[in-house]
């Protein structure tokens, strides 16, 4: 009697196949206008502007390094339903263009009213003067692009995410801009703590694996010294190393900070040849266990920078 | 400046010393077996391992880590082992070939769940040379040395079911046993090597040293020692190279054992007689 499975199995295919259209929308839900963000930093950003209004989500987690992410078809699935994308732009998160081109959502594309900037307006650091090509690896060609760390940009980057909200929920305009005041007051008022705990130590060089806080150290006096990793994607060479330690012994640098993804075993041997330390920053929301939102990851930071630079 | 670099790659060369004793050696088995591809399947294997680890949280530094990659090497041997077949109906190649290919994109997979992920794999292809400590070369040429001692507590089965396997089964010895010992000894030199120096360098350490060792030599006391000799001797200029052309080193090693591999062989060329 093979007929009855077949008809069985048949409907149960068509079941499982059209049941995301016969769900019924949640009411509720379809009134928070859906965003998503390219980076966790970007993510939070977003949440402290929109509070209750949007439901964000981020196409890289925390703990990755966001300069390439192996683009999968969830990340494709998830830009496909959003209204809003929050990019953090300067080219650092390219790969997202190509989960725009797969999701086939015209709301987000370049130049589309569904389509944030994060970066516009921005001062943007370590603009490159001489000509930059493809063999000083993933060298940042139109500046740092990793400028959500520094609090000192929040202004700026919320302003930016405000807008692209206003554009598409005109009417929420006022909460919107209720959150975000609230949001940059609680930046203002830890501002003044950051700028106490790194007082004592303005002008120190500090060493990185990559440039990811060359921002964070502007904002707070600090000044920074080479790369582990002069060319970002590419090994370290033993003679970019050896002149590394070098610079440090001279210039008595005694801090070197990474991200969690680095090879911190090098920072380390690095480390033990210029007499220096290593300590682990996080380079973005989520990327430490004690980092989960954004004034945690500046606090953080500032604290362990602190620590490391006693 | 050049006191920093010695410094530096002191503790590398001497890695690479360690590497060229052991591998050199066991290259000529895998020549002779005819299964070049073995080891670096074998290295992939336990560079999965070693991904499958770090998934769950052990460091590259951890015991835990070592043993998931010995681990799945062990099982790898074993199957490479079982799949001998006597008649030679299968070639051993294509299966070795499958090994690696799925153990390679496993990994990726699996990196891809990992934070470090791009990193690590990277590590795993060319290794960390740089990064290596006075201790670790320490552990590993004791290591090697009591393999290296195992070896030749066994060479009379090793070296006849690797060069004349048909004559081995005739006089009794009991190639699926030893093969298997073979087989886990290669894969814990394999698995503690990777680590440190990615499959790319294994597989040239392994590999190329025993063909400049044969194509100079006729005896194997001679092909030992040109295989010994030609792998410091490459090790040393590569480690030049990489600091005085400023090129990431563990690469730099890869590439210059094939250009001396093609310079000797183009060098034996030109004086064969016409």
């Amino acid at each position: 009697m093979r007929s009855p499975i077949r008809v069985t199995a048949i409907a149960i295919l068509a079941l499982v196949l059209g049941a995301p259209g016969l769900l019924p929308e949640n009411a509720a839900a379809a009134d928070k206008l859906r965003v998503v963000a390219t980076t966790t930093d970007l993510k939070a950003l977003t949440e402290a502007v929109g509070g209750d209004l949007v439901d964000v989500d981020s196409l890289a987690r925390g703990n990755q390094n966001p300069h390439d992410l192996e683009v999968r078809p969830s990340l494709m699935v998830k830009v496909r339903r959003a209204d809003l994308l929050v990019v953090n732009g300067l080219e650092l998160d390219l790969w997202a263009e190509v989960v725009v081109q797969g999701a086939n959502n015209p709301k987000v594309l370049p130049g589309a009213p569904g389509r944030v900037d994060a970066s516009e307006g921005l001062l943007v650091l370590e603009v490159p003067t001489a000509k930059v090509d493809r063999s000083m690896g993933d060298v940042h060609p139109v500046g740092n692009p990793h400028y959500t760390m520094d609090p000192g940009m929040a202004a700026q980057i919320t302003a930016n995410i405000l807008n692209g909200l206003v554009r598409l929920q005109p009417q929420s305009r006022p909460a919107f801009e209720k959150n975000r005041a609230a949001f940059l007051a609680a930046v203002e008022q830890a501002m003044g703590r950051w700028a106490a705990t790194l007082a004592p130590f303005k002008g120190a060089k500090v060493v990185q694996y990559h440039p990811v806080f060359v921002y964070l150290f502007t904002r707070f006096g600090l000044v920074k010294g080479g790369a582990i990793e002069d060319r970002p994607g590419i090994p370290a060479t033993p003679g970019h190393l050896s002149r590394l330690i070098q610079e440090m012994k001279q210039e008595r640098i005694k801090l070197v900070v990474v991200e969690p993804w680095n090879d911190v075993k090098l920072a380390e041997r690095v480390a033990q040849e210029a007499g220096a330390k290593v300590r682990v920053l996080a380079a973005a929301v989520g990327a430490v266990k004690e980092a989960q939102t954004y004034l945690d990851t500046v606090d953080y930071n500032v604290r362990t920078l602190a620590e490391g630079l006693r | 400046m050049t006191s920093d670099l010695l410094a530096l790659m002191w503790m590398p060369f001497l890695m690479c010393l360690v590497l060229t004793g052991i591998h050199a050696y066991l290259g000529f088995h895998v020549i002779a077996r005819e299964v070049v591809f073995v080891d670096i399947a074998l290295a992939q294997i336990a560079a999965f391992g070693a991904t499958a680890a770090f998934l769950l949280g052990w460091d590259l530094e951890t015991w835990q880590s070592y043993a998931a990659g010995l681990g799945f090497t062990i099982l790898g041997a074993l199957v490479l082992a079982l799949t001998r077949s006597r008649r030679g109906l299968v070639s051993h190649e294509a299966v070795i070939g499958v090994v690696y290919a799925v153990s390679a994109a496993g990994a990726v997979l699996l990196a891809d769940r990992s934070p470090h992920g791009a990193e690590h794999l990277r590590g795993m292809l060319v290794g960390s040379l740089l990064s290596v400590r006075g201790e670790e070369v320490l552990k590993v040429a004791v290591l090697y040395a009591l393999i290296g001692i195992f070896h030749w507590l066994c060479r009379r089965p090793f070296f006849l079911i690797s060069t004349d396997p048909s004559r081995a089964y005739r006089d009794g010895w009991r190639v699926r046993g030893w093969d298997f010992l073979f087989y886990a000894s290669f894969g814990v030199v394999v698995t503690s090597s990777v680590r440190i120096a990615g499959v790319l360098l294994v597989f040239s350490y392994l590999i190329v040293p025993a063909l400049a060792g044969i194509l100079l030599a006729q005896r194997i006391g001679g092909r030992l020692a040109v295989g010994w000799i030609f792998g410091a001797g490459v090790s040393v200029v590569a480690m030049l190279a990489s600091a005085v052309l400023d090129l990431p080193t563990g690469a730099t090693v890869v590439c210059a054992f094939g250009l001396t591999l093609l310079v000797l062989g183009a060098l034996l060329r030109a004086r064969r007689p016409a």
